[in-house]
C-alpha cells in the first residue's frame, strides 16, 4: 500500500464505485455563482462515476456506529467488489466482527441496465435468501446507510447541475447538484456533492429528504489516500443531522486490481465464509 | 422433583458425531486455523400461570464450535449443552449434551463433499418448510423458537456439485436419528398420558394412563438430492427425497393398557420451490407431495395416506420503512377416503413483523400463526434489546388458543411470560 496522504475537513467513504455514483449532483444558489449548463453538471458526474477504480477492490473496512449517550457499537467487514462483463458490478459484504453477527453476508450484482440482484446469508438460518433489491429506504444493519447508498446509480437516473465552487481543506470544489429524473427512484429529493477536482472523489455530501433547503444526512471525507494509483476514500463518517447517530468507516487495508475470481460473487461463496478465505488480505 | 438429569449423548448420535471428527485423526487437517466460536450462551426464565401441573420452566443452552482445515480439506467440530428445569406439580429437570456439526469436507472446483454431522435445512420459507425432510427437529419447546433453532444437526453424507448457476445437493443420512423431544413430564410434550391428550388427535378418554414406547430406531435416514437454480430475478429448485421422519407419529395400539408407539414413517417426497421479486416483496412458495402421511382411523388403526402441502409467503417492507413484515399462507391436506381421528385439512397465515427501532438498539417483533378452517392461535409479541454487542435481552409472550385438535388448543394452557438473555462470543 503506497501513496500520498491527505487530509481534509470533509470527505466520503464507501468503497463502492455505486455511492460515488450516487454522489453526483449540483447546488444552491448560495455560492453567489450562477449555475453552469446542466451538460457541465452531467459531464462532472459522468466523470466522478467514470473515475478509475481498479477492475476490483478488496477492503478491509471497520465500521463504528456512535451516537451521544449511547456506547459505540464496532463492526469489521470485508468488502470485495469487481467489474464485470458488460458493465456488471459485484459485491460482497461479510461481516468478521462482533460474533453476533459474524458471517453475514451481503451480495449485489448490479447489471449494466439498471437491474440489481441481491442476496443475503444469515448464519443463524444457514439459508442464502434473495432480498428485495428495489429497496431503497431503511438503513443498512442499522447504519446512516440506506440500502440506496449501497447501490450502483448511474449519472443518468439524475439531472446534474454545478451551483458554485467551495474551498474544503485545500481543494477548491466543484459543487454539485443532483436531482433524480424520476422521483420515485430515490429517497432523497436531492443530493449536494462536493467534487474534489483532482481525485475526483466527493469530499462531503448534503442528502435531502424532506425538504429541499435542509439536509437530513452528511457525509463527510476525513482522509483520503491514493492507493496502487487509484484515489481512495480512507475514513469518513456519514451524520444524521437530526439524530445525530453517526456512522464512520474507516478502510484498514484496501488493495486493488487482485484478478478476484468471479466465483467469489456467487452464492456458493456467500454461504461459505472459507470459501473467500484465500481471497482475505 | 423429577430429576432425570440426564448427562447423556446417545450412543449412535456420539457415534454419528465422531464419524466425522475421527476421521481427523491422522488426516490431512491439523489444528492450523482453527476458529474457535462461543456458539450461543443463554438463558430463558418462563412463568406458565395457566399450566395446572407446571408453574415456570427455565432453559440454559450453551453451544460451541470449532472450524479449521487446510487446503481443500476443512473440519467443524462442535457441541452443545442444554439444560431444562420445570417447576410446579409436573417437575423435572434435565441436562442434555448433544452434537452440532462434527464432519470433514473436501472442496474442489465444482464439487464439495461432506462427511459427518451437519445441518441439512432444505427449503426457502420462514416457519413452515414442506421440502426440509432431511434435518432432525428440536420438539422441547413446540414452536417456541424460529425455525432454524427448532432444527439440529444429522448425520451425513452430503456432495454437492456446484454450476455457473445451479447447484445439485445430494444427501444420504446413513443412520436416522429421531427429533429431540421434550422430557415427558414436560409442558411441552405432544403426548399428555395423564389428561389423555395427543397432539394432532385432541382428547381421546382411552389415552389416559397409555404407555409411551420409543421407535425401533435401526436403519438409514434416508437420502435426498435437490437441484436448484439461481436466475436473475428468479431462483428456483426441485426435489426428490425418501426419507424418514424425524418426528414422531403416536401409533395407538389398543390393550389391557394402551401403548402409544412412536413411529417414524418413510415417504418419499417430491418438492418444487421458487422464490423471486415482484410488486415490492420478495415472494418464496414451496410444494410437497408426500407419499405417506401418518393418520389414525377412528377404530385407532394405523395408516398412511398421500398428501400435498404448499406454502406461499412475502417477505416486504411496508412503505420502504424499516419494518419487515413476512406472511405465509400454508396449507395441507392429507388424501384418505378412512374415516380418520387426525385432520386431513388444513391451512394458515403465518407471519413475523419486526420492528427494530432506536437506531437498531430495540426491536419489537411480532411471530403469529392463525388457523383458517379450525381456530389455532398462536402469537408471540417480543422486545428485544441489542444495544450491547453481542448480547440480547428479550421479555416476550407466547400465546395459545384453539380447537382440540389443533396445535393453539393442544398448547391452550401454555400460554407463557419469558426472560431471555442470549450472546455469542
Amino acid at each position: 500500500m503506497t501513496g500520498t496522504s491527505e487530509r481534509s475537513n470533509v470527505s466520503r467513504a464507501w468503497p463502492r464505485r455505486d455511492f460515488l455514483g450516487a454522489s453526483a449532483g449540483a447546488a444552491l444558489l448560495a455560492w453567489g455563482m450562477p449555475a453552469r449548463a446542466s451538460s457541465d453538471g452531467l459531464a462532472l458526474a459522468q466523470r466522478v462515476y467514470d473515475r478509475p477504480n481498479g477492475k476490483d477492490v478488496t477492503s478491509v473496512v471497520t465500521m463504528t456506529l456512535s451516537q451521544e449517550g449511547n456506547r459505540p457499537r464496532v463492526r469489521n467487514m470485508l468488502v470485495f467488489r469487481a467489474d464485470g462483463a458488460g458493465g456488471q458490478v459485484a459485491t460482497l459484504i461479510r461481516f468478521t466482527a462482533p460474533a453476533d453477527i459474524q458471517g453475514t453476508g451481503l451480495l449485489t450484482v448490479d447489471a449494466e441496465d439498471g437491474s440489481t440482484n441481491q442476496w443475503i446469508y444469515l448464519p443463524a438460518m444457514q439459508r442464502v435468501r434473495r432480498v428485495d433489491s428495489n429497496r431503497q429506504g431503511g438503513r443498512f444493519v442499522n447504519t446512516d446507510y440506506y440500502f440506496e447508498d449501497l447501490k450502483d446509480r448511474k449519472p443518468a437516473a439524475d439531472t446534474h447541475r454545478i451551483i458554485g465552487r467551495e474551498k474544503l481543506g485545500d481543494s477548491l470544489c466543484d459543487v454539485l447538484e443532483s436531482v433524480p429524473v424520476q422521483a420515485d427512484n430515490s429517497v432523497y429529493l436531492k443530493r449536494l456533492s462536493w467534487i474534489d477536482p483532482r481525485s475526483l472523489l466527493p469530499l462531503r455530501m448534503d442528502f435531502f429528504e424532506r425538504q429541499a433547503d435542509q439536509p437530513s444526512k452528511r457525509l463527510l471525507v476525513t482522509r483520503r489516500e491514493q492507493i496502487q494509483g487509484y484515489w481512495t476514500v480512507m475514513d469518513s463518517s456519514l451524520s444524521d443531522l437530526q439524530t445525530g447517530h453517526q456512522t464512520r468507516l474507516q478502510v484498514e487495508r484496501v488493495l486493488y486490481d487482485r484478478q478476484l475470481p468471479a466465483s467469489l460473487f456467487t452464492s456458493r461463496a456467500l454461504a461459505d465464509e472459507r470459501a473467500e478465505q484465500p481471497h482475505r488480505p | 422433583m423429577n430429576t432425570t438429569a440426564t448427562r447423556r449423548m446417545p450412543s449412535r448420535a456420539l457415534m454419528a458425531s465422531l464419524m466425522g471428527a475421527a476421521s481427523l485423526i491422522g488426516g490431512p487437517v491439523g489444528a492450523q486455523g482453527l476458529d474457535l466460536r462461543l456458539d450461543t450462551l443463554g438463558v430463558e426464565l418462563g412463568a406458565l400461570p395457566d399450566h395446572p401441573e407446571a408453574s415456570s420452566m427455565v432453559r440454559a443452552k450453551a453451544a460451541v464450535s470449532g472450524k479449521g482445515g487446510s487446503g481443500p480439506w476443512t473440519y467443524a467440530l462442535g457441541a452443545r449443552l442444554d439444560a431444562t428445569a420445570q417447576n410446579g406439580a409436573q417437575s423435572f429437570d434435565r441436562v442434555r449434551l448433544d452434537y452440532t456439526e462434527n464432519y470433514l469436507r473436501w472442496q474442489g472446483e465444482q464439487l464439495r463433499v461432506t462427511a459427518g454431522t451437519q445441518n441439512v435445512l432444505w427449503g426457502r420459507v420462514d416457519e413452515i418448510s414442506p421440502i426440509d425432510r432431511l434435518s432432525r427437529a428440536d420438539l422441547t419447546h413446540a414452536m417456541l423458537d424460529r425455525l432454524p433453532e427448532r432444527r439440529r444437526a444429522v448425520p451425513a453424507i452430503r456432495v454437492e456439485h456446484m454450476g455457473e448457476d445451479s447447484k445439485l445437493d445430494v444427501v444420504w443420512l446413513p443412520v436416522f436419528e429421531p427429533a429431540v423431544m421434550p422430557h415427558e413430564r414436560s409442558a411441552w410434550s405432544p403426548v399428555d398420558t395423564r389428561n389423555g391428550r395427543l397432539l394432532g388427535i385432541g382428547t381421546l378418554p382411552a389415552l389416559i394412563g397409555a404407555k409411551v414406547q420409543a421407535a425401533d430406531l435401526n436403519g438409514s435416514g434416508g437420502l435426498g438430492a435437490r437441484w436448484t437454480v439461481e436466475g436473475s430475478g428468479l431462483d428456483y429448485g426441485v426435489s426428490l427425497q425418501r426419507a424418514r421422519a424425524s418426528q414422531p407419529y403416536y401409533r395407538v395400539l389398543p390393550g389391557s393398557t394402551v401403548v402409544l408407539q412412536a413411529v417414524h414413517p418413510i415417504s418419499t417426497v417430491l418438492g418444487a420451490e421458487l422464490e423471486t421479486e415482484a410488486a415490492g416483496a420478495t415472494w418464496r412458495a414451496e410444494l410437497a407431495w408426500s407419499s405417506a402421511n401418518p393418520v389414525t382411523t377412528q377404530a385407532l388403526q394405523y395408516r398412511t395416506a398421500p398428501g400435498l402441502a404448499w406454502v406461499v409467503g412475502a417477505e416486504f417492507f411496508p412503505g420502504d420503512s424499516e419494518t419487515r413484515v413476512t406472511l405465509q399462507l400454508a396449507g395441507q391436506r392429507t388424501h384418505t377416503s378412512a374415516a380418520v381421528l387426525d385432520r386431513t385439512r388444513m391451512s394458515y397465515l403465518t407471519g413475523e413483523i419486526e420492528h427494530p427501532f432506536a437506531q437498531g438498539r430495540w426491536r419489537a417483533d411480532l411471530r403469529f400463526s392463525l388457523g383458517l378452517d379450525d381456530r389455532d392461535n398462536y402469537l408471540n409479541p417480543r422486545l428485544t434489546y441489542t444495544g450491547i454487542d453481542q448480547h440480547e435481552l428479550s421479555v416476550g409472550a407466547h400465546l395459545f388458543g384453539g380447537a382440540d385438535k389443533t396445535l393453539g388448543g393442544y398448547y391452550r394452557r401454555n400460554d407463557a411470560l419469558t426472560l431471555g438473555w442470549k450472546a455469542r462470543f
